[in-house]
């Protein structure tokens, strides 16, 4: 058989169809069918229509929104330090930010733990405070480097530009420098925001018993209901779909 | 209209300390002109630009517009705009917000932004465009844009850094017409920057030539090719012949191994360098001409041939409109009227050191030692050395001269090269070497030890 290039990309294809349009293709049949394997609606209208699985649709979107504003109010302002710092120290720097994403996830969160509860000697005081904390610790590596990368390339004469043509400081940055890095900011907030709503793990190691919405897949599979759980990830699989065209609609403005 | 409207004193910048990007630049310009800083890479004059447009602080010196220093400002505080060399448009914004972009720093009403806008969209001959993204533009027509933006300001002083170097040649001669009469329909100040000599003779008012962060001479066109100040200028602007040689007695000049005529006031004995257009070379019968040379090569280049020919160890570029086969004999005669004489620079490879105890000495950028029985000078004295370029030879080998650095200037005289070699510390050295070497290429300079004079 000749060889062509196309078939380099028979591995990737293979495991493209066992672990991802397989796996997808099932979770699609069971929140569309009920025990007995009948089509239906039904897990749908019952996600909707419980005011508990509402509440936690609101409250994962609401985690997920504070960590990711609290994420990029904290990696701005530290991306543009590093990138305006000197040139042979700055990868430095990044690895320096970097660095805890090597360590392990559930070293680190209990690494957390323990400081907070020290400092606030029972951790059931602050469910919420406490799960913003480890979310936010958590994925602010996610937001920093796609600012960095945007900061650290952005062309030197749109600046200068902005400031020959009379914008003081203030305005050089929302008139030049923030639109600049909308790119940056659009994918830390995907590499932050969808994470955020389904990461169950950080609540749970930090005693928060509210559910998220990667909780309740986690309570629906443990008690052996495919459908539902299927029907829960599908709806964030339809969240995905939306925010990345919103994503992409932002970005070709 | 003959006022200054900005004036450079003593300006001096560089990045490192002790290498001076800029040197005691002294510079006026007047209301209206359009003036072009023309050099080499690294010559200074962008970062001239970018002192007056505020992109850069001068070390020391004034930056004066209408009489006032404005050189420690930022360029948000400079009635000056710019444009960029590769354009520099906001990718975010449209053609219509990219134009308005000052004039909303300035807090303008919104119907003047929208009539001045448009105004400068007619200016530069792009109406229609004001909703189109820049993506969708041609580099012509960014360039446009990038004009139309900064004219808005209606600034006092507009500056162009090398704004053409992106767009191809038919382009660039267009946008040269356009700017011009740009230039004379606004009535303002242009200052231009370019290292195309044919650009900048196209366009300017006067011309400012730079090497090295030093002004070489400053005219107007016709003046700066006709009368070249120095040799840099000579060989930089346009194709030359340049010979060395000497003011022979009065009106006469002796170089590429000939006695001619020319129109010198210079006092004899003047150490000179002739520069002869290769345009006003005449080509003629050999039994006519002072000088019997043979042809070497012949390109057409349209409107004539570049004859190149040899005689002697002189070698002589003449444009002609005829084919001359190569290695036939032809007259070459130098019109009186075309030779330009330039008096040689006499300022050259002069250094000053302290004598050390050992009885060395020490010229700050390197040390010589000189045999105990031919001192003449005591621990502490100060002397000054010099040597002629025609006395120094380069090599490869960095131990066999006094010295090392880097080839840095290339100028072809006639029968040798003149070299300038840049020192590690910036230093400048000033050789004639008959071997042609390289930019950039890392030498030594020999010197033979008779051949320098001390002073002290």
């Amino acid at each position: 058989m000749k060889f062509k290039r196309s078939m380099l990309g028979i591995p990737y294809v293979v495991f493209l169809v066992i672990f991802v349009l397989l796996p997808l293709a099932v979770v699609f049949v069971f929140a569309f069918t009920d025990g007995s394997g009948r089509f239906t609606f039904q897990n749908f209208l019952g996600f909707f229509r419980s005011s508990r699985t509402i509440a936690t649709l609101v409250y994962s979107l609401f985690v997920a929104l504070v960590t990711t504003v609290i994420c990029l109010l904290i990696a701005y302002p530290t991306a543009m330090a590093l990138a305006r710092s000197g040139f042979r120290r700055k990868n430095i720097l990044l690895l320096m930010a970097i660095v805890p994403m090597w360590i392990n996830f559930t070293l680190r969160v209990t690494a957390l733990k323990e400081v907070l509860d020290a400092i606030e000697g029972n951790l059931a005081y602050h469910p919420f405070l406490n799960t913003i904390i480890g979310q936010v610790y958590d994925f602010l590596p996610f937001m920093i480097l796609p600012l960095f990368n945007v900061l650290d390339e952005m062309d030197v004469s749109l600046i200068e530009a902005g400031r020959d043509l009379g914008a003081d400081r203030r305005s050089l940055f929302f008139s030049v420098i923030l639109p600049l890095s909308k790119p940056g900011i659009m994918s830390g907030i995907t590499m932050v925001f969808l994470p955020a709503m389904t990461n169950y793990v950080v609540l749970d190691m930090l005693y928060n018993s509210t559910y998220i919405m990667g909780s309740l897949i986690g309570s629906y599979f443990n008690a052996y209901d495919w459908h539902n759980g299927s029907m829960i990830s599908a709806i964030l699989l339809l969240i995905i779909v939306l925010f990345s065209m919103l994503e992409k609609k932002g970005a070709a403005r | 209209m003959d006022e200054n409207i900005l004036e450079l004193r003593s300006v001096t910048k560089s990045y490192v300390p002790g290498i001076n990007v800029i040197e005691n630049m002294n510079l006026s310009i007047r209301r209206g002109e359009l003036v072009t800083f023309l050099g080499p890479s690294g010559c200074g004059k962008t970062t001239t630009l970018r002192m007056i447009g505020g992109f850069d602080l001068p070390d020391s010196g004034e930056i004066l517009l209408h009489g006032q220093d404005i050189g420690q400002l930022p360029p948000n505080e400079r009635p000056i705009n710019t444009v960029f060399q590769k354009y520099a448009l906001f990718p975010f914004l449209n053609i219509y917000d990219n134009i308005a972009f000052g004039l909303r720093q300035k807090k303008m009403d919104k119907d003047l932004i929208r009539q001045k806008v448009r105004h400068a969209l007619t200016v530069v001959d792009l109406e229609g465009f004001e909703k189109r993204g820049i993506d969708s533009l041609s580099g012509g027509q960014q360039q446009r844009v990038a004009v139309a933006r900064a004219i808005v300001n209606e600034p006092e002083i507009l500056l162009l850094d090398e704004p053409l170097s992106a767009l191809d040649h038919k382009m660039r001669l267009e946008m040269q017409a356009e700017i011009r009469n740009m230039h004379d329909n606004l009535g303002m100040t242009f200052i231009y920057v370019t290292h195309d000599q044919e650009e900048a003779m196209n366009l300017s008012d006067r011309i400012v030539v730079m090497a090295n962060g030093v002004i070489q001479q400053e005219g107007a066109p016709e003046e700066i090719y006709d009368r070249p100040a120095n040799i840099f200028v000579a060989d930089f602007i346009g194709t030359s012949n340049i010979f060395a040689g000497v003011v022979t007695d009065k009106r006469r000049a002796r170089f590429a191994g000939t006695t001619f005529k020319t129109n010198t006031e210079l006092p004899a004995g003047t150490r000179i360098e002739a520069v002869i257009r290769p345009e006003n070379v005449e080509i003629t019968d050999p039994n006519d001409a002072a000088i019997t040379a043979t042809v070497t090569g012949d390109i057409y280049k349209g409107a004539y041939h570049e004859i190149t020919a040899e005689f002697g160890k002189y070698e002589v570029t003449a444009h002609y409109r005829r084919h001359e086969e190569v290695g036939s004999q032809i007259g070459i005669n130098f019109p009186r009227d075309s030779i330009h004489l330039m008096p040689h620079d006499m300022d050259t490879n002069v250094f000053e050191g302290v004598v050390s105890d050992d009885g060395s000495v020490d010229f700050t950028y390197f040390t010589l030692a000189f045999p105990a029985d031919e001192r003449t000078f005591r621990p502490g004295d100060k002397v000054t050395i010099s040597f002629e370029p025609s006395d120094a030879d380069l090599s490869d080998d960095e131990e066999a001269g006094f010295t090392r650095g880097n080839i840095d200037t290339i100028i072809y005289i006639g029968d040798h090269y003149t070299y300038i070699v840049r020192g590690d510390n910036d230093e400048e050295y000033y050789v004639d070497d008959d071997w042609l070497w390289n930019m950039g290429d890392r030498v030594s300079v020999v010197v033979a030890p008779d051949r320098f004079r001390l002073k002290v």
